[in-house]
């Protein structure tokens, strides 16, 4: 055994809880080991130092604060326990930056400026998507226009039995 | 009543974990309320003790984990701590509480389970099953972080005797 393997028999060995042999070979190592004798003198006194530490009393002043805590875990009314729950906390949040929009609105001492800068924007909209909706149409007419003119060239063309000039 | 039965037993652990007058005052403080809070939880097959001093591990190790940056000192070695010896015996009660303080402050070089393992077993004087039931561990490690605890002790004791006697 290496001086490794001795240190981890010092417990047992301390404790006599080691096979005779085991402790033969611990007892020879630490005769011819001066490194590990030393540990192992160390290692008694620790234990032995350790186990003198004297348990202190606690003081009145903990006694007290002991006594006065409360047996029970203060419980809330059952049915907002709900509220408590983890699960539930994603749900109040959103609730939460909901009402404060809201309260930004409703709070708003210019809410009729805010109500029309609201309609103007609207309005804006709309006039922005009529216009929209207009260049749609006429790019659609254009479409429509273009896809006639290739239709009829490839009508005219030779490949189909027409003229390549469409004007022959 | 339970106050009465384990306040002593739970201020102590805190405190040798710990090191803190202070903070061990608030976490047995902490520890009570959770014990108030999760006797639901309690199974009536189980060990009293044994399910209560693993919720205060469990409290020891979890604060331990979040605050660890700031503790790097344990308070001095208190005058409470040191017992009749030096009375009795000057000169070997002087050299065995100057090793007390030096184990003393040892104690915040372990990580938390170690520390805590070995002061369930060497202060507290709990056995080695019962060690496993608290820690939540298989018997054959709570052993082995005893020993490994005990030894990471005595080789700071042994590097500052080596270091004493290079200085003489």
């Amino acid at each position: 055994m290496n001086c490794k393997d001795i240190e981890n028999l010092f417990s047992a060995y301390i404790e006599e809880e080691l096979s005779p042999e085991d402790r033969s070979a611990v007892e020879e190592h630490l005769k011819t080991c001066r490194e590990c004798a030393l540990l192992y003198s160390s290692f008694k006194e620790t234990t032995s130092s350790l186990a003198e530490f004297p348990e202190l009393e606690v003081s009145s002043e903990l006694m007290r604060r002991l006594h006065g805590l409360p047996m029970k875990k203060k419980r809330f009314f059952r049915p907002f326990e709900i509220f408590l729950k983890p699960s539930f906390q994603p749900i109040l949040a959103v609730a939460s930056i909901i009402l404060t929009l809201f309260s930004f609105y409703f709070f708003n001492p210019d809410r009729e400026q805010f109500n029309r800068n609201i309609s103007r924007q609207i309005h804006l909209g709309y006039s922005k998507m009529e216009r929209f909706f207009a260049k749609a149409e006429s790019f659609t007419e254009n479409l429509d226009h273009r896809k006639d003119k290739f239709l009829a060239s490839l009508k005219n063309s030779r490949l189909f039995g027409g003229s390549q000039n469409g004007n022959e | 009543m339970l106050v009465n039965t384990y306040s002593k037993k739970i201020f102590n652990m805190s405190y040798q974990f710990a090191g803190s007058y202070q903070e061990a005052e608030d976490m047995t403080q902490d520890i009570f309320l959770k014990l108030y809070h999760s006797m639901e939880k309690y199974d009536f097959k189980k060990n009293f003790t044994a399910w209560f001093l693993t919720l205060a591990k469990n409290h020891l190790i979890d604060q331990y984990r979040k605050t660890k940056w700031e503790k790097k000192t344990r308070d001095g070695f208190d005058e409470k701590f040191i017992r009749m010896d030096t009375l009795n015996n000057p000169e070997t009660g002087i050299e065995k509480d100057e090793t007390k303080k030096f184990i003393w402050s040892g104690l915040n070089q372990l990580p938390s389970d170690i520390r805590l393992c070995v002061i369930l077993r060497d202060i507290q004087g709990k056995r080695y099953d019962e060690i496993a039931e608290i820690m939540n561990l298989p018997l054959g490690t709570a052993k082995s972080r005893v020993n490994r605890g005990r030894l990471q002790l005595a080789k700071i004791l042994k590097q500052k005797k080596q270091e004493e006697e290079h200085e003489l």
